[in-house]
């Protein structure tokens, strides 16, 4: 009895010795910063009064949900949101079915569709904006007038502007839905095609009645990956518009970001993280639910993303 | 008969050619920008900015010579430093929680390991905030060690993630004999699960290199001038508002700093799915 207890005991060391590392480092750089943060939110702190701090309660908060700027880069995160996630993984799907369709040059096409995706947003952002969204020297009107069309000075228009960084980031990111929308592409078993051909199915049909319903979960996957990454997303625009012109830009990162770094309201900012965090967490939350409860309804269509959680 | 089979294969061969056609299209415009961007950075200055571009002209590497001047090497310095050495550090714990969470049964491991995987929809800012007070009042505001530190945000829940698919799909039969030969728990996991990985370690080793190379939030926070890796410095550089317009100096930079990832991308490209997608999909 006494022994099998010790062999217990320690193999329940042996547990947290494998995982102690990485828990810790992560209590450091996440769980800790997020109390941290949650704490001073509660607080009117600035770093130019370090000393100073009052306790406010949910004044933070309420200051936020007042603030016009802080409203418009809700919608402007919104905006931008909705409109890189959707279309890049449209695009990234769409050339999916394309590549999976051919066998020669597969490698290296695919390996040239993912260069966007691979370099540092922040040169993406920086040469963009000197070598394409340019209004005199920039490579897109040049073409725009070469068919006869004046380009606007993209960035220095809010619309325009908001719609360059929106065309930007699709560019950057279609790789992603491409990538992984390919792999589950190829995966897929081929008996239902076949089936469906033979009982005279147009291609768009088996589209729409077998390549959909089987993609599901890696769909979904994709779509919960993409819109947390533009939620977020911060890198491009901060060098390309750094939020501007006006606010036109400032996506939710941005507006913290300023206020924190900038113009030094940390228990404002933190407030502002805080809510950041609540807010993509409530769609995290709706989306993985809609997987679990696909997931439910259809246990046959396994693999993905859940495939070894019971 | 004969001619329908005929018409079906032009057809299929059309279908084919069209598809080839979609497809250097979209390559066009995906690598274009790489190219357009190497360009500029070999064109002398007075050509740089001339419209119609200019396609032929004499290669100059003065782009390349004037930003050593600037920063690049040092930058270039703490790029290799911060990326490969946070990514080792990165993989090594996340190896050995990958281990932890697979091999072992203990109530909440579903959970724990779910929270992995759920840190990484955690905003940075909401982060990096705290985390430049707390560095702050810990003096590891620009210093290499802070910085290592706080890059695992980004690395540990990816790599944990991915190398727990990898050591699910190993069977234990090969560990459980290595215990019965008398090996201890650590001697298992590292003379049996770890070499049956390697690869997979490999390529999250190279994946974490590359994604800590392309970071800019994190260093743009907590670092500081001497800690300032290529992207932050390319940033500095030529970004600010009150910078000149060294659009030759922007493109020489830019280029030897994407290269180096889009030549790692291809040799890791076999395990790129899993890594972005953090488990097989």
């Amino acid at each position: 009895m006494e022994k099998s207890r010790l062999a217990y005991f320690k193999k329940r060391l042996m547990v947290v010795t494998f995982l102690a590392p990485a828990l810790i480092v992560l209590f450091i750089v996440v769980f800790y910063p997020i109390i941290y943060a949650v704490y001073r939110s509660f607080f009117n702190w600035s770093l130019l009064s370090v000393d100073q701090s009052t306790f406010i309660g949910l004044q933070n908060y309420i200051t936020a949900l007042n603030t016009p700027a802080f409203l418009e880069s809700m919608r402007v995160t919104l905006l931008y949101s909705a409109g890189t996630t959707v279309p890049s993984i449209a695009l990234g799907f769409a050339l999916a079915l394309v590549l999976n369709k051919v066998k020669k040059g597969k490698a290296i096409i695919r390996s040239m569709l993912l260069i966007p995706m691979m370099m540092a947003p922040v040169v993406v952002g920086l040469t963009w904006r000197v070598f394409f969204f340019d209004s005199y020297f920039g490579i897109i009107n040049y073409v725009l007038s070469l068919v006869g069309i004046s380009g606007p000075s993209w960035l220095s228009q809010g619309p325009t502007a908001v719609f360059a960084i929106i065309i930007l980031s699709i560019w950057v990111w279609f790789p992603f839905s491409l990538l992984v929308l390919e792999a589950a592409l190829s995966k897929l078993p081929k008996p239902p095609f076949e089936a469906a051909v033979i009982d005279g199915a147009t291609p768009w049909q088996c589209f729409w009645k077998i390549t959909i319903p089987m993609l599901q979960s890696p769909l979904i996957f994709v779509f919960l990956l993409r819109i947390t990454t533009d939620f977020r997303n911060f890198d491009i625009v901060h060098v390309m518009t750094m939020g501007g012109p006006g606010r036109a830009t400032q996506l939710m990162s941005l507006y913290t970001f300023f206020q924190g770094m900038r113009a030094y309201r940390l228990g404002y900012a933190n407030a502002l993280g805080v809510i950041m965090m609540i807010v993509l967490g409530i769609i995290c939350f709706v989306i993985v639910r809609f997987v679990f409860k696909e997931k439910h309804s259809d246990k046959s269509q396994g693999g993905g993303l859940w495939a070894d959680e019971q | 008969m004969g001619g329908r089979t005929v018409t079906k294969k032009t057809r299929e061969k059309h279908a084919m050619m069209l598809r080839y056609v979609i497809l250097t299209g979209a390559a066009f415009v995906a690598v274009f920008p790489y190219f357009w961007i190497f360009l500029s950075s070999i064109k002398p200055p007075g050509e740089m900015m001339s419209i119609p571009p200019k396609v032929i002209f004499t290669p100059t590497a003065e782009n390349y010579t004037a930003i050593l001047g600037h920063g690049f090497l040092e930058a270039l310095q703490n790029s290799l430093f911060l990326s490969i050495v946070s990514a080792s550090i990165g993989v090594s714990l996340s190896c050995m929680a990958a281990y932890g969470l697979t091999r072992f049964k203990f109530r909440g491991r579903e959970t724990l390991s779910f929270s992995f995987f759920a840190i990484r929809f955690v905003p940075f800012i909401t982060l990096l905030l705290p985390l430049y007070t707390i560095m702050g009042s810990l003096g590891l505001l620009n210093s290499m060690f802070g910085l290592i530190v706080a890059y695992q945000l980004s690395h540990i829940p990816w790599m944990t993630w991915l190398m727990r698919s990898f050591f699910l799909e190993i069977p234990f039969t090969y560990e459980d004999a290595g215990m019965v030969d008398g090996l201890t728990r650590w001697g298992v996991f590292f003379r049996i699960a770890v070499p049956m990985v390697a690869p997979a370690i490999g390529s999250a080793l190279l994946l974490g290199i590359i994604f800590a190379w392309n970071q800019y939030f994190i260093p743009l926070i907590l670092g500081g001038f001497d800690t300032s890796p290529l992207t932050v410095g390319l940033y500095r550089y030529v970004g600010g508002d009150e910078s000149p317009m060294l659009f030759g100096r922007l493109a020489a930079w830019g280029t030897l700093t994407v290269t180096p990832v889009i030549l790692l991308s291809i040799v890791v490209r076999k395990h790129l799915v899993r890594a972005f997608a953090g488990s097989d999909v």
